[in-house]
């Protein structure tokens, strides 16, 4: 299964955009805007999420030449299925509020 | 304009992050690489300085973690494994981490950043340095003589003259605080002895102040009469043989010298400002307790001692004269010129504040004593010149006395002193040797990846060396501190004591016994320096030989 993380409401939050559309890929910048969160916060969590196995990378290159490639990510399989856990723990216990969605 | 700096800005942010991505470390670039992909489709440029800002965090949270991993390996060990040694069956790498390594190093250097750690290292090196007063210290002096003239703070200044190295510079310092205290002119008499540029500072002025400060005490005249006859007794040291007459006669040629002197023998009291000169050290120490306890010993052995040569010179001219009188039929005149050598000898005697002075004191008072006996037994007096040989008989035993106490007072003391002064010193050097030894395996550990390939050995003691040497650095540390608390206790006692006479000699001679067995004072000296290098030479020599031959044998062998 992974590493047990420590959920933050900020993880929660990346969680929930993650989950909003799981199966499809999400850039970094686009995760900060819906979360809210700066990149200094945004990108640790996404390491732990990574290093969890809870998400999947991948690279793509820029259509525009010269520009450096960006990366992608969504929740893997297990990792959609831990987050649903974890949402609706929080959400029970009122730790959290949901804003994108639907667990 | 606003715009163009936002793109400048929007610029450098860009290029930060490029920068920071090629010295990202490597375990985490790829997330470095991809903050900086989402860079160019940030188009607002406040949201692409923000982005960036929060980038260079990622980056210096790499770069810690980069370390901390880097901490948790053994010196000299890499995380590609390219520093490995390749060859090599003994240990190669130190046991312990680069972490485990420092903590307990940082442990050993805060013991030895403490207070008294400091305090310890201080008057070690004061030792080393034979108690000559270093720069830092004539610094230290200078900027409490400087908050001193500041706040009008006249015996702070008279500490600092009393204690500065130079003695024109110190006889500054006395003229300020004389002229703010007249009350401390005493300080001209304390300090002349001390002049390492061997140019008298007591000028004529001061001089006379002195006179005036103290017209019956005959220790100021006695400062006034060396200052006359110095010059003549260096002068007489550069010559030899019949060019050489005897001193007093010499010395008589000089009338001033003579009116001093003769103001000396008839003054009623004797004072050295011993005393005030100690106070006013303890004063000022106990004001700066930074102040290295060289800089103490300085001020307080450079204090004005009389010179038995002169005083026995003139002593002697006295009593030739008496002489001279009483064969002439003059012996009221007699017994008044030896009453005057005999009576300052005594005052000396009594009221000397050290032994030196009380020793002169007695030697003086018995030349007195023995121009009496002669002139009573010229003169058919027996009976007088037998009580007077009694007196004599008394003086003799009494000096006897005060050598036997005085050498058994000090070995007592000393010889308590001697073995934590050189526990001490030992301590200090070993945790010396040790800090260089442990830093340079450290470093060439770190850098000097050839060694292991070929110098094994050399690469297993380093390792050696990076394991226990911080632990023994410890525990070397611990007995520096130890031994450094009698004298650090004698120092503060010193500081701040009520019984001045034997704190004063508790320092005095706990600072001799520190410089008798300073080690580090040999390897100052060019011959041992020298010494050092040779045999070090030699060694490297032998060893080299004896290594080559050994290869050669193995060679030819095979």
């Amino acid at each position: 299964m992974g590493i047990r993380l420590r959920v933050s409401r900020q993880t929660l939050a990346v969680l929930d955009v993650l989950l909003d559309h799981p199966m499809q890929w999400h850039h970094g910048y686009a995760l900060s805007q819906q979360t809210e969160l700066a990149s200094g916060t945004l990108y640790p969590i996404l390491m732990r999420l990574e290093k969890a196995s809870w998400l999947e990378t991948r690279w793509e290159d820029s259509p525009v030449p010269g520009r450096p490639p960006r990366h992608f990510y969504r929740l893997s399989a297990n990792g959609r299925e831990w987050a649903r856990e974890e949402l609706r723990a929080a959400q029970t216990s009122k730790f959290w509020k949901p804003v994108h969605g639907k667990v | 304009m606003a715009a163009m700096r936002s793109s400048l800005l929007s610029r450098v942010a860009v290029q930060s992050m490029h920068w920071a991505v090629r010295v990202w470390p490597d375990s985490s670039r790829q997330w470095g690489m991809a903050v900086l992909g989402e860079m160019d489709e940030i188009a607002e440029p406040g949201a692409v300085l923000s982005w960036a800002a929060g980038g260079m965090l990622l980056f210096l949270r790499a770069v810690v973690a980069q370390v901390l991993e880097w901490m948790k390996l053994p010196a000299g060990s890499g995380f590609s494994g390219a520093a490995l040694p390749s060859t090599g069956d003994g240990p190669q790498f130190p046991k312990h981490s680069r972490l485990a390594t420092a903590v307990v190093l940082l442990a050993a250097v805060t013991l030895l950043f403490l207070p008294m750690g400091r305090e310890a290292a201080r008057t070690v090196d004061a030792c080393w340095h034979g108690f000559v007063p270093s720069q830092r210290e004539r610094q230290d002096l200078e900027r409490l003589a400087a908050k001193a003239e500041k706040e009008k703070d006249a015996r702070t200044l008279g500490f600092v003259a009393l204690t500065y190295p130079d003695a024109d510079r110190g006889t500054h310092f006395a003229d300020e605080a004389v002229q703010l205290d007249p009350s401390l002119t005493w300080i001209y008499a304390s300090r002349y002895s001390y002049r390492p540029s061997g140019e008298p500072t007591l000028t004529g002025e001061r001089l006379k102040q002195l006179k005036s400060y103290d017209p019956d005490n005959a220790a100021v005249y006695l400062v006034s009469a060396f200052v006359e006859g110095e010059p003549l007794i260096e002068n007489r040291s550069g010559r030899k043989g019949s060019a050489v007459g005897p001193l007093g006669d010499e010395l008589a040629k000089n009338r001033q010298w003579l009116k001093d002197m003769d103001a000396a023998f008839h003054a009623p009291k004797y004072d050295n400002y011993f005393q005030p000169h100690q106070e006013l050290a303890r004063e000022g120490w106990s004001k700066a307790p930074a102040l290295s306890p060289g800089a103490i010993a300085v001020s307080l052995w450079s204090h004005n001692i009389p010179d038995a040569t002169q005083i026995q010179a003139y002593g002697e001219l006295r009593v030739r004269e008496a002489l001279q009188a009483g064969s002439t039929g003059r012996a009221k005149d007699a017994e008044d010129t030896l009453a005057e050598v005999a009576g300052l000898g005594k005052r000396m005697s009594d009221a000397g504040a050290t032994p030196y002075e009380r020793m002169v004191g007695l030697g003086l008072m018995k030349r007195g004593l023995e121009g009496y006996e002669k002139l009573y037994r010229a003169s058919g007096q027996t009976k007088e010149a037998n009580e007077i040989a009694a007196q004599l008989h008394e003086a003799e035993t009494t000096t006897r006395g005060h050598i036997d106490g005085y050498i058994g007072w000090r070995e007592e003391i000393v010889k308590g002193l001697w073995w934590k002064a050189v526990l001490l010193q030992a301590a200090g050097i070993l945790s010396l040797l040790l800090m260089i030894a442990t830093a340079c395996s450290l470093v060439v550990l770190e850098v000097g990846t050839a060694i292991g390939r070929r110098l094994v050995w050399l690469r297993t003691a380093m390792c050696k060396v990076v394991d226990y040497g911080p632990a023994v650095l410890v525990l070397t540390s611990l007995v520096f501190l130890w031994s450094f608390q009698p004298i650090a206790r004698i120092f503060e006692q010193y500081r701040s004591g009520k019984s001045a006479n034997m704190e004063m000699a508790g320092l005095f001679w706990q600072l001799f016994a520190l410089r008798a067995v300073s080690l580090g004072w040999y390897f100052r000296e060019p011959y041992y320096q020298w010494l050092l290098a040779t045999i070090l030479l030699v060694v490297i020599g032998a060893f080299l030989l004896v290594h080559g031959l050994l290869r050669a044998k193995g060679t030819a062998e095979r």
